[in-house]
């Protein structure tokens, strides 16, 4: 037993119960020796790994962007969730536009943030730099981040890797070589479980060309209606296939063009052919069957489809008691293509409904910035405030400078209002002002 | 117009973390009005919208900084305030003449600041007073002695067990004796009573002090003046001001804020190019701001005045002579080294219990506990939380660092950390 730890003892238990000890003879003893053992207190020894900092190419954000950040990770008074997790991915993204990366001290709150907040990690694997994928590895905690989808040449992945380890080789595959990456798909195919050929298939709209049609075709008939859903979204999206003339075919039986005069015609039942080219039998709630499949059976049409211009067919169905299912299908078709057109004249068509502002929302991106903004100006002088919200919300980012001065001077400040004031160029919390 | 402060640093001045978060989820022009800022008197102000139906008042006047508002906050400055400076340190408040309501709360102010200045007399120390404290502080010693005796005699175990009340009592009475010193130690034996090694560490330690005091006449006068300042003879700040000025160019290592007997203190370690070190603590009562004036990461050209002791440590800033400069990461020793310089300090100075470093070439690593390791391979346990250690972790990225913090019994507490040329602060 060393000096001390016999003192200690006896200090525990008590000199009373310690015949003959003397308390003050122990407390000089100790005094002197609590200082010995402080003053000589030893170091452990560890492994310490090669010092191994990972390069970076892009520059740091400044001090203002990142004090921004902390202030959205920390300052949660301010904000509901989902608005702070909407402005801290406009932060990534922004850091992503100016080509720059985030301060590495910041990366464990983003990483404990990204855990929940999926659409998050894709930027921060970007914006993090090689930083991130090294200290994801270092703590079991962000291991879902190491886990994500990495596109990688290495074969091994597909031999022996995780499910998405494979999907990660198979689209970096596809990237170089779309065809090599088909046979690879096509030899497996037959062996491969149903959630693996769903999420395999999808890598196949990297490069996506007429030579993929048979294998959609075949996928089409697939047991699992995952599969077949991936297999007729993809099909729908390639030109000059089979599956476009069947679509474009029943597009026109259910709404036909007569010179001028547009018939509806929604179909009478989903049958077998239909629900093989992917059109969902069963409506949603609170949509009628015939509404239902009108709008799948459009959904799925180019628009290429139809011989007139985008205003006169819509001009003349608008009488019609199926208008709005021929607006939710062509609309649906509007922002697959991705056409700007269709989506201006659509956006004008739809009503303030449930159903409409959800489809609304995937066309606004489509609108040239100014259109968007011109039409948000319009509606704030017409002050129709509950389509307005919503179009507000649905405004591209950035604000032109002006739609923001206009909605920020138009509004009081008010809970209800908070989520699109945020998006406000000249609101000074944006994430953007710190980057000006 | 003066600089705006940086977020940190006025961040730096809120009473605690709540109301720091409170200040950040404040600082959007949301709930704000009528907002605007001036150079002439230096000032901000607004109306902020708060839960009832009139909008508070706030203002702060720069100068102090002092900080008025209408809200019931007793914290002060209130996060009304902090929100309000932190958008003005975001450049969004617009240049404007202060408002009426302003105004009269800073020409008011103005005025009492004057009129306190004119009123203000030097105080004289009173040599009868000194001469009743010591015969008090004397009998609090000779209390504590038996006291000490008393706990060894019935043995540790037993008090390891006891709550903090049994501690606040015998404390209390050091408080009454005019021995505040005495009585926070024996007030933070509480607080590690549970590990028994701890405890009695602390009460030999403690037992050392009272040994100390009681032969004080034999000791130097460097080691006498320790002593007394430990046991809680005031220092009266004339005094240390009127003592030798050491000019240096002392860099801002970083700082730590600690709540001790009812008390915020903020512990900021400087050191100069000498490698000399110096402490300049500062206090506040819970919900008062605390100086924000010496900023980590920057170097000022400064004339300190060390309060008498063995190894001077603890110091004021008696003039400056420039603006704060940036600073470049400083030097850094190996944790052998640093050791070493610990053990040297407590040969003058036993009861050093935090002692500051700064460790070069150092890496975080898990191991075993959570360490700081230099290239050796030696390293110190770091007494820090999780989200601290992976921020110095993401910061070194794998590579070496220069990390400057305290050595205490509990672990290297870092407070500031250079990696890549950058200052983070864990």
């Amino acid at each position: 037993m060393t000096p001390w730890a016999a003192l200690l003892s006896d200090a525990l238990v008590g000199t009373d119960r310690r015949d003959g000890l003397d308390p003050v003879g122990l407390l000089d003893r100790s005094a002197a020796l609590a200082v010995v053992r402080r003053a000589g207190v030893r170091p452990v020894t560890v492994p310490r790994p090669a010092p191994a900092p990972a390069p970076e190419s892009s520059p740091l954000v400044g001090d203002a962007p990142a004090q921004r950040l902390v202030m959205l990770l920390e300052g949660g008074a301010g904000f509901e969730p989902a608005i702070r997790n909407a402005l801290v991915e406009e932060w990534l993204e922004l850091v992503r536009d100016h080509g720059q990366r985030v301060p590495p001290e910041l990366l464990p709150a983003l990483l404990d943030h990204g855990r929940a907040h999926g659409p998050l990690r894709p930027l921060l694997a970007v914006v993090g730099g090689a930083r991130v994928h090294w200290l994801a590895r270092q703590n079991s905690e962000w291991t879902y981040f190491t886990r994500q989808i990495e596109e990688t040449a290495d074969p091994s992945a597909w031999e022996a890797g995780s499910p998405a380890q494979r999907r990660g080789y198979l689209a970096g595959l596809r990237r170089r070589d779309p065809a090599a990456a088909r046979a690879l798909l096509s030899d497996e195919w037959a062996s491969l479980d149903a959630n693996e050929r769903a999420d395999l298939l999808r890598t196949l709209s990297i490069g996506l060309g007429p030579d993929d049609e048979p294998l959609l075709e075949t996928a089409l008939d697939d047991r699992r209606k995952e599969v077949r859903t991936v297999a007729a979204d993809l099909l729908t999206v390639l030109p000059g296939s089979a599956y476009w003339d069947r679509a474009i075919a029943r597009a026109r039986q259910h709404l036909v063009v007569d010179g001028p005069r547009v018939d509806v015609r929604p179909p009478e039942a989903c049958d077998r052919a239909m629900r093989r080219d992917g059109i969902a039998p069963r409506p949603p709630a609170g949509i009628g069957e015939r509404a239902w499949w009108l709008e799948e059976v459009l959904a799925r049409a180019p628009l290429s489809t139809w011989p007139m211009s985008a205003e006169a067919l819509l001009a003349a169905v608008a009488d019609s008691v199926w208008a709005p299912d021929v607006y939710h299908g062509l609309a649906r078709a509007a922002a697959t293509h991705r056409d700007p057109v269709w989506a201006a004249a659509l956006l004008d068509r739809l009503d303030d409904g449930d159903r409409d502002r959800e489809i609304a929302k995937e066309l606004y991106p489509l609108l040239p910035p100014d259109e968007a903004s011109a039409r948000a100006m319009k509606a704030l002088t017409s002050g129709a405030v509950a389509g307005l919200v919503s179009l507000l919300e649905h405004c591209p980012r950035p604000w032109s400078l002006e739609l923001s001065r206009r909605s920020w001077s138009g509004f009081p400040t008010s809970r209800g209002t908070d989520s699109w004031a945020t998006r406000c160029t000249t609101w000074p919390g944006s994430p953007r002002c710190a980057f000006r | 117009m003066a600089v705006a402060w940086s977020a940190e640093q006025i961040l730096a001045l809120a009473p605690d973390a709540s109301s720091q978060k409170a200040a950040r989820g404040l600082a959007t022009p949301g709930p704000w009005r009528d907002t605007g800022h001036s150079a002439d008197p230096a000032a901000l102000w607004g109306y902020c919208k708060g839960s009832g139906a009139t909008p508070y008042q706030t203002c702060v006047d720069l100068a102090g900084p002092a900080y008025r508002c209408s809200c019931p906050s007793r914290k002060f400055p209130c996060k009304h305030a902090l929100a309000l400076m932190l958008l003005w340190s975001a450049g969004s408040l617009p240049a404007a003449a202060p408002p009426e309501w302003a105004t009269q709360w800073l020409d008011a102010r103005a005025e009492r600041q004057q009129k306190a200045r004119a009123t203000r007399a030097p105080r004289t120390a009173d040599p009868a007073t000194g001469a009743k404290r010591e015969k008090s502080i004397d009998a609090g010693v000779r209390e504590l002695e038996r006291w000490l005796t008393d706990q060894v005699r019935t043995g540790l175990a037993a008090i390891s067990r006891a709550d903090y009340r049994h501690f606040d009592a015998m404390a209390a009475r050091l408080v009454d004796a005019k021995a505040p010193g005495l009585a926070g130690a024996v007030r933070r034996l509480a607080s590690v009573a549970g590990v028994p090694e701890r405890l009695f560490t602390e009460v030999s330690l403690l037992w050392l002090l009272v040994r100390a005091y009681q032969r004080r006449a034999e000791l130097p006068s460097g080691l006498a003046d320790t002593v007394r300042s430990r046991i809680g003879f005031p220092v009266a700040t004339a005094d240390v001001l009127a003592g030798p000025r050491v000019r240096d160019e002392w860099a801002v290592l970083g700082f730590r804020d600690e709540i001790e007997d009812r008390l915020t203190v903020r512990r900021v370690w400087l050191r100069g190019r000498s490698g000399r070190y110096a402490l300049v603590l500062s206090f506040a009562a819970p919900g008062q701001p605390l100086p924000a004036d010496l900023v980590p990461g920057t170097s000022i050209d400064a004339s300190l005045c060390f309060y008498p002791g063995a190894r001077p440590l603890r110091a004021l800033v008696a003039d400056r002579h420039g603006d704060p400069a940036p600073l470049a990461p400083p030097a850094g020793v190996s944790v052998e080294d640093a050791l070493r310089e610990y053990a040297a300090a407590l040969a003058d100075e036993p009861w050093l219990d935090r002692w500051p470093m700064v460790l070069g070439d150092v890496m975080p690593i898990e191991h075993d506990g959570w360490r700081l390791a230099d290239p050796s391979g030696t390293a110190l346990p770091l007494a820090v939380d999780a989200a601290a250690f992976w921020r110095m972790v993401a910061a070194c990225g794998g590579g070496p660092a220069t990390v400057a913090g305290e050595w205490t019994p509990e672990g290297f507490r870092p407070f500031s950390l250079w990696a890549e040329g950058r200052l983070v602060r864990p």
